[in-house]
């Protein structure tokens, strides 16, 4: 299990470091971490908060859980897709913004919630969407 | 210990999962992506089971003593249902129109036509030449990602992405072409919706049969003449060599020469060679008949590419000697000959291809069918095999000995070339041709044999994994003297052209028939074949000759897959 302790480590460290995961690191991952390159490739698109490509500066994730979607994440989305101008699972003309759904990320009790450049928030509002909206540069 | 079944007190073992307790009991359990010759994964649910009040796959979930377990209920059989019909859902409308494993499913679990709409159209995969990838039918059962992990540990396709949205892919998302696969086709062999096949060639091949002006013909594996006949509605080890010539020739093939007689061929020349070797200090000699595993060796072991024979494959060897020894016979350019092999294998398809595979100028094989096409192609000109008269393969390339049908199953081209290499360094006949220790499903045999006062350590391992484990301890010193690799379990008769497995008896049965076909011969020991020692009396001059290396052998990449 050690092996694969080691691939989320390194898979989320590159991610912060870079902002995604280029084949070559995924490589050199996966032999750091003794598992079969499918293996890093499997994980890597598994979890929505990494990405194989570089995305966009900055990343909006927002949860789409059952519990989220019955406090209204679905509103939330459709706010940020208006104002960004984009669909999610894209990103913006400029490379500003990556809109994308991202599954359970322990929030349930506050929903609805999102990750922005990896930061939580919970209990999000459309006023409150706009406020963290201003503050990215 | 003990456990009850829908109140039926039952014995059963430690280790052994709810569902195989069941099933030995003749309890029948429902299941999709439950594969018997895998580990179970417990990803469609259809096998719900509920053990002491708990829902549970029951294929994946280990037997306890004193557990009480029910497999029939309202409340499951709706579970169950809900199940396959969400997998029902996600594929595409023609996937649920043909008889298939989830199509059984559906209809077990009394479901018509899905009740949602949840099918997305994708992307196929025809990159490669050997095997292709149609997501569209997919179910995400895992099956094909397992064999190609664990079976064969090539790794070249995995899960990508998650929930609904999950599908098999390449690594890095690249087509297969250009991932490490090797083109062994065991995915294919157990998918259970035919979302991967062997790259088509049934009408390419119906079209060339129509071709006028050319002289058609076909040559057949050792193993398809033991295991054609499942696809066609035969138990399972049924040897139907007569009347595969006979459907052929009504099929509208002029010539059919039998693959056997270039295993032969291939016996001598690679027994030729191991001599060479054991003379000069070179060994190992690692077995070259098998594509896939050349593909691996060269991509994962490059530093094992000069101990692989030179010798080509039966099938290449074949298609060498139609194009150049009988075209000249017949007086005809190689031009006018469309060669069509019958292999259990879809690697095949790609060795065919190589570059490197015409000697006689143009490609040497046109075009290569698996064993499940050529009862697609049989099953399409309305040609019912049982009904056939026998009959025999033609002359000059269709006698054969019991060495080379054995080139079929794991171990044959071990037990074939040591009869062989036998004679050539003993100067006599072994006292017993039947090696024993070649034989047998185990994934890694090894084996001494005393040969004129020397001892030869000889290994045969089959699934490439296996041959992975045997390839490391090599690296780190052992030493073997003779090596054959299979990719395929259990040899060609697993190869992953043939009739879809459900377990390993298939497989003993069509090794029994393999070994039935060779003792049955007269004639047990390549050298001894008449056609073969004429080939080389009259155009090939003798083993090893510079004419023999031009067509009967190959050359390696440095590094990489072959081209």
């Amino acid at each position: 299990m050690a092996g694969k302790k080691i691939l989320l480590n390194e898979l989320g460290l590159e991610q912060k470091r870079k902002g995604f995961v280029s084949k070559e690191k995924l490589k050199e991952i996966a032999s750091k971490a003794c598992v079969p390159e499918s293996e890093a490739f499997s994980a890597a698109t598994f979890y929505s908060f990494l990405s194989l490509e570089k995305r966009a500066k900055h990343s909006v994730l927002v949860c789409n859980c059952p519990s989220e979607q019955l406090k209204g994440s679905e509103k939330i989305l459709g706010f940020l897709e208006k104002r960004l101008k984009v669909k999610r699972g894209n990103a913006t003309k400029d490379k500003k913004f990556y809109l994308g759904e991202t599954s359970c990320i322990g929030l349930c009790d506050k929903a609805p919630a999102m990750l922005v450049d990896g930061k939580p928030h919970a209990k999000v509002t459309i006023e409150k969407t706009k406020e963290i909206l201003g503050k990215l540069k | 210990m003990h456990l009850t079944i829908d109140g039926k007190y039952i014995e059963c073992r430690e280790g052994e999962t709810i569902l195989q307790a069941a099933r030995k009991n003749c309890i029948d359990i429902p299941t999709l992506c439950y594969h018997p010759m895998l580990e179970p994964e417990g990803r469609c649910r259809a096998c719900l089971v509920e053990a002491n009040g708990k829902i549970v796959t029951s294929c994946d979930t280990a037997v306890q003593g004193g557990m009480h377990i029910i497999t029939d209920s309202e409340k499951l059989r709706r579970m169950r249902r809900d199940a396959v019909d969400l997998i029902a859902s996600s594929v595409s409308p023609e996937t649920i129109k043909e008889e298939n494993e989830l199509t059984d499913a559906m209809k077990k679990a009394g479901l018509e036509k899905p009740s949602f709409k949840n099918y997305k159209k994708l992307a196929k995969d025809n990159s490669s030449n050997a095997v292709w990838r149609n997501n569209n039918r997919c179910i995400a059962c895992g099956r094909c990602v397992q064999s190609c992990s664990s079976v064969q540990s090539v790794d070249a396709i995995t899960f990508a992405g998650r929930s609904n949205e999950m599908q098999v892919e390449g690594v890095e998302g690249e087509p297969l072409a250009k991932t490490a696969c090797v083109s062994c086709g065991q995915c294919s062999l157990v998918c259970p919706t035919n979302a991967i096949t062997e790259a088509s060639e049934v009408k390419k091949v119906e079209k060339a049969l129509k071709e006028k002006g050319k002289l058609k013909v076909v040559q057949i594996a050792p193993s398809v003449r033991v295991s054609l006949g499942e696809c066609l509605g035969m138990e399972p080890g049924r040897i139907v060599t007569g009347k595969i010539v006979a459907a052929l020739k009504k099929a509208g093939f002029d010539v059919v020469f039998d693959t056997n007689f270039s295993a032969d061929l291939t016996i001598v020349e690679e027994s030729n060679e191991f001599v060479e070797r054991v003379k000069g200090g070179k060994t190992p000699l690692f077995t070259s008949c098998c594509p896939a595993w050349i593909d691996f060796c060269c991509q994962f072991y490059p530093e094992f590419i000069p101990k692989i024979s030179t010798a080509k494959s039966p099938q290449q060897m074949m298609g060498a000697m139609i194009k150049t020894f009988y075209a000249g016979k017949r007086g005809i350019r190689p031009g006018k000959i469309t060669s069509v092999s019958v292999m259990p294998c879809t690697a095949k398809k790609k060795e065919a291809r190589l570059k490197q595979m015409r000697a006689s100028g143009v490609q040497d094989i046109d075009f290569v069918l698996t064993t499940r096409e050529l009862a697609m192609l049989f099953k399409k000109k309305g040609i019912g095999l049982e009904k056939m008269s026998e009959s025999e393969f033609d002359d000059p390339l269709g006698e054969s000995t019991g060495a080379g049908a054995i080139f079929g199953v794991t171990g044959g081209v071990m037990e074939a070339a040591l009869r062989t290499a036998y004679f050539l360094i003993e100067g006599k006949e072994l006292e017993d041709i039947n090696l024993k220790m070649t034989r047998g499903t185990k994934g890694l045999k090894e084996f001494e044999i005393e040969i004129k006062g020397e001892k030869f350590r000889a290994a045969v391992a089959h699934g490439l994994a296996n041959a992975r484990l045997l390839l490391e301890r090599i690296k780190k010193g052992e030493h073997f003297h003779f090596v054959e690799v299979r990719a395929c379990p259990g040899g060609c008769i697993g190869g992953g052209g043939q009739p879809k497995l459900t377990d390993w008896g298939k497989i003993s049965a069509r090794a029994e028939a393999i070994y039935a076909v060779d003792s049955g011969k007269g004639q047990r020991k390549s050298h001894e074949n008449a056609a073969v020692k004429k080939a080389y009396a009259e155009f090939l001059g003798k083993p090893g000759s510079e004419k023999a290396k031009g067509l009967l052998h190959r050359s390696y990449p440095e590094k990489g897959k072959a081209e």
